[in-house]
């Protein structure tokens, strides 16, 4: 039977960055079109500028590694900051409504303003923020249990989720292949969409970097943290506002992917421990390795027809997820 | 030094603390006490400013704590707040925390946060938790390791919300040796205790609530003397003389 190795937070990490690698590069070579390993280095030595190997790796295959990679990280990250800043472990941009704030508005953009395709991310994070909002101002007013601001964010997210509904109703042809955007799919991802949402996403990774000291004092809970110095007010709002803005960029061109957000930082927990110093970067690593490997397979697995990645994702993760479960559980009993 | 004039204060709406004036001395080791619901909890959150005052003062070596910039206040005051969890950390990162005021932008630790931590390890006589998780420790050996927490954060006041609470009857002492260590070190503790017993045994000056107002201060001699915690708490306080200090036990109120 499959054991996990035991290996140190570090090693995990360098396994997860080969994983990485390796699935980014089959990323490129897999798909209708094989391209071989030696077409691929003379694309990427740039002795080869106009074959149709050419155009397929740059305008297609490029694009959608690229995408599958910020979209994992985004989320992966998104989904731990998250978990850090409402202490709760069920907690993940999709579960309380981030995701679907974001889905909501970017159809929205959609139909609004069909050519700017600017306009996506920034509109997919006031969304993703507005709901983090409503589900935060919900638990600070309540501050009861823990299961609240989830129900919390159930309610929200379907009312959202019944916005986007609507929308597709009413708008059939207004986002091609709107199935695959409610699974999560990087069918239809160009340059474009990463280009403007990129940005984005590089910037909220590099504060979710910068402040994951924070997040490990806020683990110490409320009145600690107050009393070791910290603005616990205005260090929660800010990690929240970064985690909308990481998975608003990411809902603006993959869709509601929502199970990467949280999966990947518990799976990583497990591996590296609690620390978000090593847990946040575990999660850049593993949520790019994770959703690319995904797409992958999404693309390979019934060729030529493909399937959203999100669909792969769960079945997938789910069973892995589970038996993540049953190992710390038995880690813990022992 | 720690002094309360007239503050009044608690939780929106409703004062948990009534026109209270104390002044805490130094390298002293004053314990709160008084019936549940009391305000003493109220109180340590007014002077470790997680609550507002209504009214009223707190200053601090002079200043009003409201002044006090948040990593400065947390450099002069450590407080352990009464609901503790087990974090999902080890118990040396936990310690570890304590330096955070400190720490510059970089988040670095510098040689001096080392050794501070390191000496409230081995104060504590925590370092061998040092790689356990918080999650296997037992409830007294966690204590402690707050407690180390609080010593690394290196304050002259420490403030400390029913410490002893669920520990068996050897951790308290234990723990309150502890507490002596850090009075014989030159820290004010000021410290909330629902146990009598160790309260009158430890404190040096022992300040009784009720209904959010000051019943008395004083020493614990004094205390038991004025009739004050037969009052307050509804008891007989009996008091036992033996060979090197008082001792003191408390028995019901008599019926009827």
């Amino acid at each position: 039977m499959f054991r996990f190795p035991r290996l140190s937070g570090g090693q995990w990490i360098v396994v997860l960055c080969l994983f990485l690698v390796m699935s980014a590069i089959f990323s490129l070579l897999l798909g209708s079109v094989s391209i071989t390993p030696q077409q691929l280095l003379e694309v990427v030595s740039g002795k080869d500028r106009d074959s149709s190997i050419y155009r397929i790796l740059r305008f297609v295959r490029l694009p959608r590694t690229m995408a599958a990679m910020l979209a994992g990280s985004a989320l992966a990250v998104s989904g731990a900051m998250v978990q850090a800043v409402l202490d709760n472990a069920l907690a993940s941009p999709n579960i309380i409504g981030i995701n679907a704030g974001a889905g909501f508005a970017a159809m929205l953009c959609m139909v609004l303003f069909p050519a700017q395709m600017w306009i996506l991310p920034p509109a997919a994070f006031l969304g993703a923020f507005l709901t983090a909002l409503v589900v935060s101002a919900t638990a600070i007013r309540l501050n009861t249990s823990k299961i609240t601001i989830i129900l919390t964010g159930v309610a929200i997210s379907s009312i959202l989720t019944a916005g986007i509904n609507t929308i597709r109703e009413f708008y059939p042809d207004v986002l091609v292949g709107s199935s695959s955007f409610m699974m999560g799919g990087l069918a239809y991802v160009t340059d474009d969409h990463i280009r403007f949402a990129g940005v984005y996403i590089l910037v909220g990774l590099g504060l979710a970097v910068l402040f994951r000291c924070e997040m490990n004092v806020l683990a110490l809970g409320e009145d600690s943290a107050h009393s070791l110095g910290m603005n616990v007010g205005g260090t929660r709002f800010f990690l929240l506002t970064v985690a909308a803005m990481l998975s608003g960029a990411a809902v603006s061109f993959a869709g509601l992917l929502g199970f990467v957000g949280l999966i990947v930082p518990h799976g990583v927990r497990f591996l590296v421990g609690e620390d978000n110093r090593s847990v946040i970067a575990a999660c850049i690593v593993a949520g790019a390795a994770f959703v690319t490997f995904c797409d992958l397979l999404a693309r390979l697995l019934f060729a030529p027809f493909e399937l959203p990645v999100g669909v792969v994702m769960s079945f997938l993760g789910g069973p892995f997820f589970i038996k993540l479960l049953l190992t710390k559980r038995r880690h813990i009993h022992v | 030094m720690f002094e309360l004039e007239h503050l009044t204060g608690g939780y929106a709406g409703e004062n948990k603390v009534i026109d209270l004036s104390a002044v805490f001395h130094k390298q002293e080791i004053t314990v709160i006490t008084g019936p549940n619901g009391c305000g003493k909890s109220t109180l340590l959150k007014l002077m470790v400013r997680l609550l507002k005052p209504a009214a009223g003062t707190i200053t601090l070596d002079g200043a009003d704590i409201s002044t006090y910039h948040r990593k400065e206040f947390a450099k002069k005051v450590s407080f352990l707040p009464q609901a503790r969890s087990a974090p999902p950390m080890s118990a040396g990162a936990l310690v570890m925390h304590g330096r955070y005021p400190y720490l510059p932008y970089t988040r670095k630790y510098a040689q001096t946060d080392l050794e501070a931590v390191e000496n409230a390890l081995q104060m504590t006589g925590t370092e061998k938790f040092r790689h356990l998780s918080m999650e296997r420790l037992s409830g007294g050996e966690r204590q402690k390791v707050y407690l180390a927490l609080l010593i690394a954060q290196g304050t002259d006041v420490v403030l400390l919300d029913e410490p002893t609470t669920y520990l068996d009857i050897s951790r308290q002492f234990e723990l309150m040796n502890l507490i002596q260590t850090l009075k014989l070190q030159g820290k004010t503790v000021i410290a909330v205790l629902h146990d009598l017993g160790l309260a009158l045994r430890y404190a040096d000056r022992v300040m009784v609530m009720n209904h959010g107002r000051l019943e008395a201060c004083g020493s614990p001699d004094e205390i038991c003397r004025s009739g004050t915690i037969d009052k307050v708490f509804q008891v007989r306080t009996r008091q036992i003389v033996s060979a090197e200090r008082k001792e003191y036990y408390f028995l019901p109120k008599a019926e009827g």
